[in-house]
Parts: C-alpha cells; structure tokens; sequence
C-alpha cells in the first residue's frame, strides 16, 4: 500500500496533470519509497488493461432535431405554388387562343340551315327543294350586291379593332383573375406552414409525451 | 486564442448561435456529442433505452436552457454535468443507488454472444474470446464500483476530461475528485485481479 498523501500526485503524473514542483517532490518521494513506486506501476497496467479492454457500447442512436416551427420558410412553397399557378394561366392562355382559331369557322356567313333530323326522307327532300330554289331565286334577285367585293357597314380595320379592344378586355379580366388565384395561394400557404409549424410542435410533445421518464419542467 | 482563426466553429459559438435562435446549430452539437455522450451515459445507466432518453433528454434541455449557459464555460464540461443529473434522477426514481446490474457476457443458454467491434477483431477465435471475457471483467468490474467513483472513473479515463472539468460537472472540489479516483483505481484492480487479471 502506498503512502496516501502521495496519491494526488501519483494520480497527476499517471495522466499527466501534475504541477513541476508536485511532481518533483513525488520524484524524490518515490526514490526512497519502494510501495509507492510499485503502486504507480501497477496503476500504470491497470491503465493500459482498461484502456484495451474498453466494454463496448451500441451503437448510439441518431438524434434529430427538430426544426423550429418559427423558423418556418414558406417561400419554397410560394415559389412552386407560383410556378403551378403561372403554368394553369398558361394553359388558360392556350384554351383562349384556340377558342379564337375556332371562331371564324363558326362565324362563317354562309349557314345553310340544317334540316331537322326528325323530317321523314320524303318531306326533307320536298323542304331542301324548296329551300333550294327560294335561295336561287334570293340570289338571282340580287346580282349588284354580289358585285360588291366588301359589306360597307364593317371594314376589316374596324372589326380588327373591335377583336383588339375585345382581347384587351379579355386580358385584363384575366389579370385579375390571376391575382386573385395568387392571392388564394399565398392565404393557403400561410395556412399550410401554420398547420406545419403545429405538427411539429405537435411531434415534439408526442416525443416528449412517449417518454415516461422525462418531466417537463 | 491561438485557435481563432480556425474556421470550425467551437462548440461554444454553436452554443451561442443556439441561444440567438439558430436550431441548426445544435443539430452540429448533437452530432459532435452524441456519440461521446451516449457511450458515457450508457455506461451509468443499467438499459440502452435508459441511455438513449438520458441523451434525447440532454439535448433537449441544452436546447431549452441555452440561456443558461455561462460565457466562459466549456460546453462539454455543461453538457455532462446535465446528463449526470439526469443519470442520477433516473437511478433515485428506480431505487438503484447500489450497483449497476451488469449484462453477462453470455447468453441464458450459454452460448456466447456475437462479438461487436468487428474492426479490430482477432482472426484467432482464441484471442477473441479472451479478449471478450477481458471486456466483460472491465464491464463487471465497473458494475461494481459505488456509483460516485464510476462517475468520476468513467469521465477520466473514457471521456478524458481533466479533473479540474470533472471536479465542475460534479460540482465537487478538486481533491475529492482525485480521492474518488484513486478509490476507483484501486477498486477496480481488486476486481480484475479477482476475475484473474493482473
């Protein structure tokens, strides 16, 4: 057994947090003390035998942070709610344009009344007759008209400007659509972080609340 | 500070960028010490689930109590010091002041356990077992310890912190410390001598 007072310094020199002047006093100590110095020795193996034979541990789990509900950034979701909004106005846009492509064809002067689909074949053909021939004789009546190349009462420039003025207002109507539509997305997506902030909170107490042994203080 | 211009923040500024509100910052911390933690936590506490909510629990307290913290203390040396409380609160909630039920080596049926730590495994199944049955005297031998010198024997030589950072996680001198130790030591080279280690 080694000489008690002794152990502080033995313990500073066996991990090297010894002060000089201790650990020349414990130098000249252990020159005359044979225990003492086959104390040190031992604590020295008994280091080395801890040390490699250190116990295992599993393996620690992960830990996971939770991000702050706060800290919630919503501009990612603004930006992809944006770029889904921008998309449908586009595909708005394409409907339009080619509702415009399809109505010349339909506004097209010449209509020859279809007849109706219920008429026996007899009576469609007496009435097609008919009709055929009071259009000849219509057509027939009228043969300076047809010289006329364009109707005086609407020039091409004047219906331009008319579809022109009817687009713009079609436009703008649109805009306004689309601000609206945007202002729905940013009130939802407030509400989305709202609900994802909750969660969160939510999760940390079900985290909390799933562990019996810990008391929030 | 000859480290300031080391651009890998310290755990204290992580600390400090926790405490102005920046979560991420102790998802850093917790990935510095979790590690470390766990394995020290493990060691006091006698269930691996006891171990994993010890640390869910310190980290969560670092979270909250941020404020706390004070300038010029180590983090570490903190967040030990919490884990310790809460080892202890759960061994006073569980009436296990004594001794550490230690897991024995082998199983109930006496075949013995798959070794961990593949990386320095003896190809020698000799060697191995030896040196699992040497582990295992370790762990028994630590079991045994009374609990104020496994707590002071398991910062020192497994966590390495100075006595001067175990003496502030125990919030006890400095000499007590040693004189823990010195117990400790000489505890366990009773136990290992009696288990037939030298």
């Amino acid at each position: 057994m080694s000489c008690e007072r002794w152990n502080e310094a033995i313990l500073g020199r066996l991990y090297d947090e010894t002060e000089p002047d201790q650990d020349r006093a414990l130098e000249s100590h252990l020159e005359g003390c044979a225990a003492c110095r086959a104390s040190v020795s031992e604590l020295r193996r008994l280091r080395a035998v801890l040390r490699e034979n250190e116990p295992e541990v599993p393996r620690a789990p992960r830990v996971v942070v939770l991000r702050d509900a706060a800290r919630f950034r919503p501009a990612l979701l603004a930006a992809s709610l944006a770029g889904a909004a921008l998309l449908a106005g586009a595909g708005a846009g394409a409907g339009y344009a080619v509702g415009r492509q399809a109505a010349p064809e339909t506004a097209a002067p010449t209509t020859v009344a279809a007849a109706p689909a219920s008429l026996d074949p007899a009576t469609e053909a007496l009435v097609r007759k008919e009709v055929e021939s009071r259009w000849a004789a219509l057509t027939a009546a009228l043969p300076p008209k047809e010289a006329e190349p364009t109707s005086p009462a609407v020039s091409q420039d004047d219906l331009q400007a008319a579809f022109a003025k009817f687009e713009g207002k079609l436009y703008r109507n649109r805009a306004d659509e689309l601000d609206y539509l945007l202002g729905q997305i940013e009130a939802s997506e407030v509400r989305t972080g709202a609900r994802i902030g909750q969660t969160n909170q939510a999760l940390r107490y079900v985290a909390l609340a799933s562990n019996p042994n810990v008391s929030e203080r | 500070m000859g480290e300031a211009a080391v651009s890998v923040p310290s755990d204290e500024d992580l600390l400090v960028a926790v405490r102005g509100g920046r979560v991420d910052s102790l998802g850093l911390l917790v990935a510095r010490w979790e590690g470390p933690l766990y394995r020290f936590v493990s060691r006091l506490v006698d269930r691996p689930e006891d171990a994993r909510d010890v640390c869910q629990e310190t980290f969560l307290r670092v979270l909250k109590n941020s404020d706390a913290f004070r300038d010029g203390a180590r983090f570490s040396t903190w967040m030990y010091q919490i884990a310790l409380n809460l080892c202890r609160d759960r061994a006073r909630r569980q009436k296990r002041w004594s001794h550490l039920v230690v897991a024995t080596p082998q199983q109930d049926d006496g075949r013995p356990r798959e070794y961990a730590a593949p990386e320095r495994a003896d190809t020698h199944p000799e060697r191995a077992l030896e040196r699992e049955e040497a582990r295992s005297a370790v762990q028994r031998a630590l079991g045994l310890l009374p609990r104020d010198q496994r707590e002071v024997l398991l910062l020192k030589e497994y966590e390495g912190l100075k006595f001067r950072e175990i003496a502030e996680v125990l919030g006890i001198p400095e000499s007590t410390v040693k004189s823990r130790m010195y117990a400790a030591l000489d505890a366990m080279k009773g136990s290992l001598q009696a288990a037939g280690m030298s």
